[in-house]
């Protein structure tokens, strides 16, 4: 006989959600939850230190999960799961902080804030290859620490940790300057030649 | 134009690695390959990108032992959910199911409570207090109504004490019905009660005293009222005793003896001796309008309730259309007239009506006294000092003496004088006794 969780092994993220939605088995949403809890703990441990804190977090969110998954529209559970962890992390930070400035969408159900933020990850933006020939013209105008490891990381196709190695530069400035330069690199081919 | 960017991928993008990739990748198990494509796109998304850095703020050999222990975590919240769903279904049912069970139970209940429950404890218990009150005057009148003989002020005043409405306002009810006028409600109570029996009345205004202040104060004031209208006993109640005066009755020896004015207190008893020479004592008239029930003096008691039958007597008179009212108030006009003949039938026919009066009792026998009925007297003031009319009964022993040897009766003369010495006639008593032991 298999077991309850076995029955919605083949189903996706979204078929689980609506069966769920249709009879109400707290299964499918402790199946769906476990399908990605590596990544609710990665970002919680992230954000909440030590990793008790993390651990603890995930189970609350997954208790409001039970409660309230059914008033919600998912698209993308995986991403949706994300800003919901994430945000709840911010919103317990901000509590031990003592910040009385809160926005008014996080003083709210987080999940209000979540669907909001479900775009950050599909805000991509598409460059045509005919483009690519103004892109080294594009590189020209970074500064030498963004120029130097976006040349490094994408032309030489170099790590994290060679990048790291090469400039003498921190992990988290080579992902800086990174991350830095391509969105100037967006922005400059959208306005110049876009 | 050889562009060295051509061949880049620098703006594609991926898709998000797997959760195991991202650790892989985070616990360096990766190949190259998949190392350069995680990287790549941890460069454009931020998600991928918080998830490896949680994991590299983690020991990599706690990273899986973390996910499974929340995966048991997970499961076992899982069924606590469950268990409390199930739970909390039966508990609504348990509950649903004792709400019915207690519904039903109190319905049986209140079905058969109302049920063992008789008409007339239904009506009262359901009835507010002014409805009560007017049960309480319809039982008043059936009570009255059902007897057989004509009502009569002791009727009433059992009437009044089975009442169960003891309060204030359902008593004023009944008096008003029963007597038919405007009578204020305790002085009604009062009369009525003091002219049924002296030992009732007294009963009665003493519960009415000690049970609600607001009753004593009323019947204190009553009572002060009553006493302090000294017009009242002069012209009704002592005109007819006054009368009585005037007729000074010969003894057999020569000697006289005068009764006066007893229903007042006030006696004057002149008895003539041999020699000629008149004795007079004169008893201290006493103040009734100064006796108060607070008073523990029994005499004084007695008194009052004395003053509160003429009271009551007096507010009858004045209501001409009380028939039994005009008739004693007739009766005394008549026996002030000196009209005794035809007084006596009206107080005959008030005693019908109320047979314990003291007033139409003492009238009857002063009427049969001065028409010269000497037996016809002497049982009208037996009955008169049978009634404790208080002073009356007291001066009715003196009065009998006085008949007694005019009817040539010296023994009974001289019993009826023992007991006058028992009252505070004590003085004329032993010197009428003298008086008639000289005979």
């Amino acid at each position: 006989m298999p077991l309850p969780e076995e029955k919605y092994l083949h189903l996706t993220d979204l078929e689980l959600l609506q069966l769920f939605k249709l009879n109400g088995d707290a299964v499918i949403i402790g199946l769906l939850y476990k399908r990605h809890v590596s990544m609710a703990l990665g970002v919680a441990n992230k954000y909440l230190q030590p990793e008790d804190d993390a651990k603890d977090a995930v189970m609350q969110v997954f208790e409001q999960l039970l409660q309230n998954i059914s008033n919600h529209k998912i698209d993308n559970f995986k991403s949706w799961l994300y800003s919901v962890v994430k945000n709840f992390c911010l919103m317990k930070l901000r509590k031990e902080k003592n910040l009385t400035i809160v926005r008014e969408e996080e003083g709210k159900n987080i999940f209000s804030v979540v669907e909001k933020e479900q775009l950050l990850h599909q805000d991509e933006v598409k460059l045509k290859e005919s483009n690519l020939s103004n892109l080294e013209m594009a590189i020209e105008t970074l500064n030498e620490e963004q120029k130097k490891c976006i040349e490094l990381f994408y032309l030489q196709q170099k790590s994290y940790a060679e990048v790291v190695e090469i400039t003498g530069f921190s992990l988290n400035n080579v992902k800086s300057f990174i991350q830095n330069g391509k969105r100037n690199l967006k922005l400059k081919m959208q306005s110049v030649y876009g | 134009m050889d562009n060295k960017y051509t061949n880049t991928d620098i703006f594609k993008t991926t898709e998000c690695p797997s959760d195991a990739l991202l650790l892989s990748y985070v616990k360096e198990t990766i190949s190259v390959e998949d190392k350069r494509l995680v990287e790549m796109h941890l460069i454009d998304c931020e998600m991928c990108n918080d998830i490896v850095e949680g994991y590299q703020l983690m020991h990599p050999s706690k990273i899986s032992s973390n996910i499974k222990s929340i995966e048991l975590k997970i499961d076992k919240a899982v069924e606590a959910h469950q268990n409390k769903k199930i739970g909390a279904s039966a508990f609504k049912w348990y509950y649903a199911a004792a709400a019915i069970l207690i519904i039903g139970l109190t319905g049986i209940l209140y079905n058969s409570y109302f049920n063992s429950l008789k008409e007339s404890d239904v009506a009262i218990v359901t009835k507010s207090p002014k409805i009560e009150n007017d049960i309480a005057i319809d039982t008043a009148h059936i009570e009255i109504e059902e007897t057989p003989e004509a009502p009569t002020e002791s009727n009433i005043v059992k009437t009044i004490e089975s009442t169960p409405a003891k309060n204030t306002e359902s008593i004023q009810s009944i008096a008003i019905e029963s007597n038919n006028s405007k009578i204020p409600v305790q002085e009604d109570v009062l009369a009525l009660s003091e002219s049924a029996s002296d030992d009732q009345a007294l009963d009665i205004v003493e519960i009415k005293k000690e049970e609600k202040p607001q009753m004593a104060f009323d019947a204190e004031s009553t009572t002060k009222s009553l006493s302090d209208n000294s017009t009242f006993g002069n012209t009704i109640v002592l005109a007819p005793a006054a009368t009585a005066v005037q007729s000074n009755e010969a003894l057999t020896n020569g000697s006289a003896i005068n009764f006066t004015s007893p229903a007042t207190n006030t006696t004057f008893f002149n008895p003539t001796v041999t020699d000629g020479k008149k004795a007079s004592y004169s008893v201290k008239k006493e103040s009734a309008a100064k006796s108060k029930f607070k008073s523990n003096d029994f005499a004084s008691r007695e008194k009052n309730v004395e003053e509160k039958e003429k009271k009551k007597d007096r507010d009858i008179s004045g209501n001409a259309n009380s028939e039994p009212s005009n008739v004693l108030n007739e009766a005394n006009q008549l026996l002030l007239q000196k009209q005794h003949n035809e007084a006596l039938p009206k107080f005959n026919q008030y005693l019908k009506l109320y047979p314990k009066n003291c007033e139409a009792t003492l009238g009857a026998a002063q009427c049969y006294e001065l028409t010269n009925q000497i037996k016809e007297a002497i049982i009208y003031y037996t009955k008169l000092s049978q009634l404790k009319c208080n002073k009356q009964a007291d001066s009715a022993y003196l009065k009998l003496s006085a008949l007694y040897v005019k009817n040539n009766q010296p023994q009974e003369a001289k019993q009826i004088l023992q007991k006058a010495m028992q009252s505070k006639y004590l003085d004329i008593a032993e010197q009428a006794k003298k008086e008639l032991d000289k005979l």
